[in-house]
């Protein structure tokens, strides 16, 4: 039905070869040559059928439209991403702004007078301790030669008691 | 006001001190010093000892531990006496006190000692 085109009837009167058929339909006069015997068998007078046609027009319809979706969707992706960042900015502003008021509303008092003294009390009990164990090897009572403890406290105390 | 530390380290360790000579040393030096903070810190090292010799000097003798002029030194004494764990040998001692001694305001601060004692077990 398609045949009956000008180029296509005068391809059909011209040229009768056995190859009729195969070198009407190629468009290319060189195309014998120029692809190495490989001929091309896609039909001059029907270019394209149409179910094909309808098929890959369909096709890309459904290509491009899911293109266009999906580049649409990244646009929504994109949209949410930037809106969670939005979001988590701001969560992160509140955090930082109820930090800052719990920081305020705690009140932190460093008493280092207090804590200096502690420290001191401590340090000077570990030191009697130590001074005291020192003093648990040492004799009680006077003995000839050796520091006691009675002649220490008598020193102590500044008592003038004959040994 | 002297610093005392080293006084009280020295009694410290003759309260813990495992020779009998200590309580001599406590008796005789620290139950006789002029001073009260002396005194008391001597006191309380011869309770600690919770042995006979030792809470025999602070209950039963006169003008020292329970029985000193000295309030501060008598109510340290008495504090000392009613932390001890084991109350037993001051108990026995209190009342020996109270039943033979020979002065009777001894006796009577033997008795009031052991009532509180008695009361605080």
């Amino acid at each position: 039905m398609a045949n009956l085109s000008i180029s296509g009837l005068r391809e059909r009167i011209f040229n009768g070869t056995k190859h009729e058929q195969n070198v009407a339909r190629n468009s290319n006069p060189f195309a014998a040559t120029s692809f190495k015997g490989n001929v091309l068998t896609a039909d001059v007078f029907e270019t394209v059928k149409p179910s094909i046609a309808q098929k890959v027009s369909s096709k890309s319809k459904l290509m491009y439209s899911a293109l266009v979706g999906s580049i649409s969707g990244i646009g929504e992706r994109i949209n949410r991403g930037v809106e969670s960042v939005v979001s988590f900015c701001g969560r992160m502003k509140d955090s930082a702004v109820g930090f800052w008021n719990k920081m305020n509303d705690i009140e932190i008092s460093l008493d280092f007078a207090n804590a200096g003294k502690s420290i001191k009390s401590r340090w000077d009990a570990m030191q009697d301790e130590h001074t005291v164990q020192k003093y648990l090897t040492m004799p009680a009572g006077k003995t000839e030669g050796k520091e006691s403890l009675e002649s220490m406290l008598i020193s102590e105390l500044g008592l003038n008691v004959a040994a | 006001m002297k610093d005392r530390r080293n006084v009280k380290n020295i009694i410290e360790a003759l309260s813990r001190h495992q020779d009998p000579d200590s309580i001599r040393v406590l008796n005789e030096v620290g139950t006789n010093s002029a001073i009260d903070e002396v005194r008391e810190m001597t006191s309380r090292a011869l309770v600690k000892k919770n042995v006979h010799d030792a809470l025999e000097v602070v209950i039963s003798n006169k003008g020292k531990g329970i029985n000193d002029l000295s309030t501060l030194v008598a109510m340290s004494t008495i504090n000392e006496l009613l932390a001890l764990e084991d109350k037993t040998e001051a108990i026995k001692i209190l009342e020996d006190t109270v039943e033979h001694h020979s002065e009777e305001d001894v006796r009577d601060n033997a008795r009031s000692v052991k009532a509180l004692m008695a009361l605080s077990c």
